[in-house]
């Protein structure tokens, strides 16, 4: 049983893991750079860099208003606009992507993003950047020095705005903090000669945002059929790489435990069974069925199993609530520069899941040990008595 | 009376690694329904294996076995095993109880496997037996818990609350001091007087061979002398 149970505390823990790593990385995305949809034009994902204004989307304020009506309350909505261009400062020059935001508003939900140095874009003026930290290193910025954007305008002529460095970001997304900066969404409009901006990004105040997914795709649809509705898993492909990544290698170490502990439980039941030959041998003897001792030896591994799985997930979830209830810091994953903290999450999907399956593998481990002791040679196993 | 077994030139070979070994040559001896038959021998002679045929746990490699004039020398496992589940009783040297149940259970257990009583007659009929061998103050105490003497008795009443036809029992009084052995001979007796059973016993032990009816000798597997 203590096979069983270890084994089954191992994959609850496991489990616990990866639904930590799991929650946690799809918290660090979200809050990032995502928000929980993004709003925009249909075609503007598509062929953005060829035609990067002409996709632009009006009327913020009046979408708001309809999808708090229509769908849920909102946490945050937002306009941001995306840019090329060259930032200049010290001599150097570098290109990047350039964000014009609402700042305070990105700045209530997207709380991944840090301030490394310096203040947020929400506490600077008008004429105010906020730069990716690996970005500001190459440009050897310091908070309070002076930057100049160039871009080239919707019209096509090109454009400068002197802005002042207020403080450096950091996201944990590498894209992100090496190669950008936000300004204020008023202050793009401005110097790209634009008005609105190509995406609305918005996230819910509750934090099951896949529930306002249909209404919110139909209250869109209505407002402005031209738009479309991208949810943030669409946006960051690499997150569901990630963890199809790390499931598979969850799936891997499972059937690992799996073939240990079905070694194991045939090895240990066996040699249990061993030492209760001369009680089989008593059983046969006396006129009790090849069958009946196969069945009941099965039934005691199918109970052995079940409650060795029961005691497994109460140790798993002791393990998890007491040993490891501070949770661990984990080295970045893939396309994220950050080490993350990890907190242990019980698999309460999961451990039906579990539960069945370590029975059923446990149950079934005991097959060949109930066959072989039903078949067992009566005057041998008399012999065992003690 | 009868003939409860007729076993006919029936030998059994075993194999000691790659060499035969013959336990029974040829053996021919019939037992009668109800009478106390010793079976005496040197060590190694073939008792126990004898014993182990007769009780239908093990199947001859030659010859031919009756048993209630039904031939079943090679009777399928199922039969064999309905066969000494109805009809046989055994007592062994080393008890063979079942560790983990109660005397009382233990007895039970034995009329569970017939199938042919309710729940409260087969524990009238089990704690009937615990009495019949005066244990009924230990009837819920487990093997462990009793003396020798007593787990023979336990075992005793095991091989009797099923009224077999046959008890088998090998050296029954070997592991017993001499006054425990007397209280196992006097239960064999009534079991004889009272439910007129057949009783086969391989034994050492003179009292046993005095109050047998027959005493059979064996010698390398075959009947040396009755």
């Amino acid at each position: 049983m203590l096979a069983i149970s270890s084994a089954v505390a191992a994959m609850v823990v496991f489990q616990s893991f990866v639904n930590g790593v799991k929650s946690t990385f799809r918290h660090n995305v979200i809050t990032s750079n995502y928000g929980h949809y993004q709003i925009t034009r249909h075609g503007f994902r598509k062929n953005e860099s060829d035609e990067p204004f002409a996709y632009q989307i009006t009327g913020a304020a009046k979408l708001r208003e309809r999808i708090e009506k229509e769908v849920g309350p909102l946490s945050f909505f937002a306009q941001r606009q995306i840019f090329y261009g060259l930032l200049n400062s010290n001599d150097r020059s570098v290109g990047g992507v350039g964000f014009g935001i609402e700042a305070d508003e990105e700045r209530r939900f997207l709380t991944l993003v840090q301030v490394e140095e310096g203040k947020h874009l929400a506490e600077g003026g008008d004429l105010s950047v906020f730069v990716g930290y690996k970005l500001a290193q190459r440009l050897r910025l310091k908070p309070g020095d002076n930057v100049t954007a160039l871009v080239t305008t919707k019209t096509g002529s090109m454009n400068a705005l002197d802005l002042e460095m207020v403080g450096t970001f950091k996201t944990g997304i590498t894209q992100l903090d090496e190669g950008s900066y936000f300004i204020h969404h008023r202050m793009a409009e401005q110097l790209l000669k634009v008005e609105g901006a190509p995406i609305f990004m918005l996230g819910f105040k509750d934090d099951d945002e896949l529930k306002y997914q249909k209404k919110l795709n139909k209250v869109v649809a209505d407002y402005d059929s031209t738009l479309e509705v991208a949810h943030w898993r669409q946006l960051a492909e690499f997150f569901d790489n990630t963890m199809g990544w790390v499931e598979n290698q969850v799936f891997v170490f499972r059937i690992i435990i799996l073939i240990i502990a079905t070694i194991s439980i045939v090895t240990v039941f066996m040699m249990g069974l061993m030492e209760r030959m001369g009680e089989f041998g008593t059983m046969r003897a006396i006129g009790t069925h090849r069958q009946s001792i196969a069945i009941m030896i099965f039934f005691e591994s199918i109970l052995q199993s079940t409650l060795g799985s029961l005691i497994g997930i109460g140790t798993g979830m002791l393990i998890i609530k007491g040993l490891l209830s501070k949770g661990i810091t984990m080295p970045p994953p893939p396309l994220m520069s950050v080490p993350f903290h990890v907190t242990f999450l019980i698999p309460w999907a999961n451990i039906p899941v579990t539960l069945a399956l370590c029975v059923l593998v446990a149950g079934g481990a005991g097959v060949l040990p109930a066959w072989r002791m039903a078949r067992i040679r009566i005057v041998e196993a008399l012999g065992r008595n003690v | 009376m009868s003939e409860i077994y007729q076993l006919a030139n029936v030998s059994k070979t075993y194999m000691v690694g790659k060499v035969p070994v013959d336990a029974l040559n040829g053996l021919t001896l019939s037992i009668r329904k109800g009478e106390f038959a010793a079976l005496q021998g040197p060590s190694g002679s073939g008792k126990s294996t004898l014993l182990n045929v007769v009780g239908l746990i093990e199947k001859p490699t030659g010859g031919t076995i009756r048993f209630r004039d039904q031939d079943v020398t090679n009777a399928s496992e199922g039969l064999l095993t309905d066969l000494r589940q109805e009809c046989i009783g055994f007592i062994f040297q080393s008890f063979n109880l079942i560790p983990v149940l109660s005397a009382l259970e233990n007895v039970e257990y034995a009329l569970y496997l017939e199938q042919k009583f309710s729940r409260q007659e087969v524990h009238a009929r089990a704690m009937k037996a615990i009495q019949s061998v005066g244990l009924e103050r230990f009837a819920k105490h487990r093997p462990a818990e009793l003396s020798g003497g007593q787990r023979q008795r336990v075992a005793i009443a095991r091989a009797l609350v099923k009224e077999p036809q046959i008890i088998i029992a090998d050296e029954p009084t070997a592991n017993l001091d001499s006054k425990t052995a007397a209280q196992i001979l006097d239960l064999m007796k009534r079991l004889k007087d009272e439910l007129h059973t057949t009783i086969f016993v391989a034994t050492h032990d003179k009292a046993i061979a005095d109050m047998a009816e027959r005493i059979i000798k064996i010698k390398d597997g075959k009947i040396d002398e009755e």
